[in-house]
């Protein structure tokens, strides 16, 4: 998952942000809103969490652009205006909710957790698709109720082919989602993930979860049990 | 009387009327002494040639015998005969008061110096007038003699000319005829009736011709009005459209209020959005230093009071920027349609509350209004909507009554209501329904506050689907 923070003030971009690493997230920053506007437009985004108050360009003018140009991530604003003009504003051009100032962590990671299920279409913080069940707040895999160890990149992975499932999702994207902007890059990587994730699920290659397209890319075939 | 148009039509109707008034009485006087004028002229000719037939002899006046016919001849021409309703004419001597001749009995008596006043009184009237020698007089007079028994009406005027001469040394006399003044009177009645139709037509024409010019010189006054109107609604900015000269000082000095309230509202609000963002993104960046702290295994003891503290400068900030910009009540505000403003905020609430499976229905009618500021009505709803979306099972419901000057708004829902110990605390600063969610009490005391300002009132009842009622009553 890919995260895109714009906020000016450096403490609270760069707290937000080692809050969201610690929880697997790959996050981009943007000090200002012509930086952020850059990575919004560009960057294959995920969430984008945006302050109103931003030097250059106007955290408004950047959700603006962003829906302009028919890119429909959810966008959090993250605001010290108050007032519900100001909420309503930005709901109105595009975003698709609010943190007002001063946050609580937990509370802007329950926000963005919401957020990114609403785009998969998962109405809960559990994803189930035929016998895997997936807990995106505690971060654990089932098989059969019974729990599977992931390491943090191939939960990554699987995060994000379920929260897609039914979608092709190419290889970059994955290698996009996974990886910090200066990480080095290796597609390669994403077929062993994919591997030992076909492995650790399908132990007795009975239920063929992951499907390879050969040229597109790979889809999470499993039905969705708790779809929104 | 307020309207300008009716003080202009009145006092021009009162000018006009009264004008034609005098204007009429002037035209009637000098019509009436015209009349009198021409009477003179006829009746001079008439004395001349009446005294032509006479002889004076010894203080006597004698008319020859060859003249009587002639006489006779000039009497029933000129209407004069035995009726006292009809010309007379007399001659007397203005010293002693005694008539010498008369046109009653004008063949008899001749040779003898006067009639009996007997005699007189019981025949002709005679008139207070006299005339010098060469002068003649007319004049509008009644009969001295008005105790007579002749049959005529007492109060009856008659044209009187006089025309005195002398014979020395018998004294002054005076030729005196005397007319009915009726034909003068019905002429000056048929002329005044014609005045009357005349003036009364030109009054309507005129107060017609006044009517459409006080129409074209008030319309820019009734635009002008018009536009201010629309300016108190919000549908336009400042006063736009062209106006005559006497108008373009007020246009200006309301232009230049209102651009001066609209940007004092304007630096305002934005002044306090950057120090909310000053305050608060310092205070955001302590807290994450805080909650990372937390976290910490080996944390310092007392970074839970800093929490606390911090909590209560959040709490505060919030408040008291919140509540800053709330409008104070004042002429300016116009009332604004509330429907627009909940629309807004259901969409916006739709997406926020995205992942809750509810409805937001709005009752209420397009035409329902309320005298608030645009700003505090979104900023008043956003919290009342907010909570009862945050509260709600399946549903929150707004729906509008009308109460006199004021409109009465519920805002329902579906959820567990308010703590059954008095609801009212809820409205005071800093106490919250539920502690684990952040802000309602802050909201709650704001929507109070602005409800105050505005001249309303708020109550915290139970709604029909026993949840949680919101009624607040505003100036509509």
């Amino acid at each position: 998952m890919r995260i895109l923070i714009i906020e000016d003030d450096s403490d609270i971009r760069e707290q937000v942000k080692e809050e969201l690493k610690k929880t697997g997230f790959v996050v981009d920053t943007a000090a200002d809103g012509k930086m952020g506007l850059h990575y919004a437009l560009d960057y294959p985004i995920d969430v984008a969490i945006i302050d109103l108050g931003l030097p250059e360009i106007d955290g408004i003018d950047i959700i603006k652009n962003v829906r302009a140009k028919g890119l429909d991530y959810p966008i959090l604003i993250l605001t010290a205006r108050s007032r519900w003009q100001n909420k309503v504003e930005g709901l109105e051009a595009g975003a698709d909710d609010y943190v007002e100032k001063p946050f609580h962590a937990e509370e802007l990671l329950a926000r963005v957790r919401a957020l990114l299920r609403r785009t998969g279409r998962w109405a809960a913080s559990e994803m189930v698709c035929g016998p895997v069940r997936l807990n995106t707040s505690e971060q654990r895999v089932f098989l059969y109720d019974e729990e599977i160890t992931l390491t943090a990149y191939e939960y990554k992975v699987i995060e994000h082919l379920m929260l897609h499932a039914g979608k092709v999702i190419s290889k970059t994207e994955l290698t996009e989602k996974m990886y910090d902007d200066d990480s080095d890059r290796d597609s390669n990587v994403i077929e062993v993930f994919i591997r030992r994730l076909r492995i650790k699920l399908d132990p007795n290659n009975s239920l063929k979860p992951i499907e390879t397209l050969r040229g597109r890319g790979y889809r999470f075939t499993l039905p969705r049990i708790n779809t929104a | 009387m307020n309207s300008l148009r009716a003080r202009q039509l009145v006092s021009s109707f009162a000018i006009i009327m009264g004008s034609i008034f005098i204007l009429g009485l002037i035209l009637s006087m000098f019509i009436s002494n015209r009349e009198l004028e021409n009477e003179r002229a006829e009746l001079k000719d008439l004395g001349f040639d009446l005294l032509g037939y006479f002889s004076f002899e010894k203080g006597n006046f004698t008319i020859e015998d060859d003249l009587h016919k002639k006489l006779q001849d000039l009497f029933d021409k000129k209407g004069f005969s035995d009726s006292v309703q009809s010309t007379v004419a007399y001659i007397q001597n203005t010293n002693t008061k005694i008539i010498h001749w008369h046109s009653i009995d004008p063949f008899t008596n001749l040779r003898s110096s006067s009639f009996s006043s007997d005699d007189l009184h019981e025949t002709l009237y005679t008139y207070p007038i006299s005339a010098k020698p060469g002068e003649d007089i007319i004049k509008r007079l009644k009969p001295e003699n008005p105790d007579t028994e002749l049959e005529d009406d007492q109060d009856t005027q008659h044209i009187v000319y006089a025309y005195g001469f002398q014979h020395s040394p018998y004294g002054h006399y005076q030729l005196v005829i005397a007319k009915s003044a009726e034909s003068l009177f019905s002429g000056e009645d048929d002329m005044r009736a014609h005045l009357i139709i005349l003036f009364s037509a030109s009054a309507l024409l005129v107060l017609l011709a006044q009517l459409a010019t006080s129409y074209w010189v008030i319309s820019p006054i009734k635009d002008f009005e018009e536009e201010i109107k629309r300016l108190e609604s919000g549908e336009q900015e400042t006063i736009i459209n062209h106006y005559p000269e006497e108008l373009n000082p007020i246009k200006g000095t309301i232009n230049a209020l209102v651009q001066y309230e609209v940007g004092q509202k304007r630096r305002y609000r934005d002044a306090l959005d950057d120090l909310a963002h000053s305050l608060k993104t310092p205070l955001s960046a302590i807290q994450g230093y805080i909650d990372q702290e937390e976290n910490n295994p080996d944390k310092s003891p007392s970074i839970e009071g800093v929490s606390t503290q911090l909590d209560r400068m959040k709490d505060i900030v919030s408040y008291q920027l919140r509540r800053a910009v709330v409008t104070n009540h004042h002429a300016m505000i116009s009332p604004r349609p509330l429907k627009p403003v909940l629309v807004r905020l259901k969409e916006s609430l739709l997406k926020v509350y995205h992942d809750k499976n509810f409805d937001i229905n709005i009752k209420v009618d397009s035409e329902a209004k309320v005298r608030m500021d645009d700003d505090d009505l979104l900023e008043l709803f956003g919290n009342l909507l907010n909570n009862a979306c945050r509260f709600c099972e399946k549903l929150v419901e707004i729906n509008v009554q009308p109460d006199g000057n004021f409109l009465i708004i519920n805002i329902d829902d579906d959820g567990m209501g308010f703590p059954d110990n008095n609801p009212s605390k809820l409205l005071k600063r800093g106490i919250r329904a539920d502690s684990q969610t952040e802000g309602q009490g802050i909201g709650l005391a704001v929507c109070t506050e602005i409800i105050e300002a505005a001249g309303g009132t708020i109550e915290l009842l139970v709604s029909p689907q026993v949840g949680a009622r919101v009624r607040i009553r505003l100036p509509a």
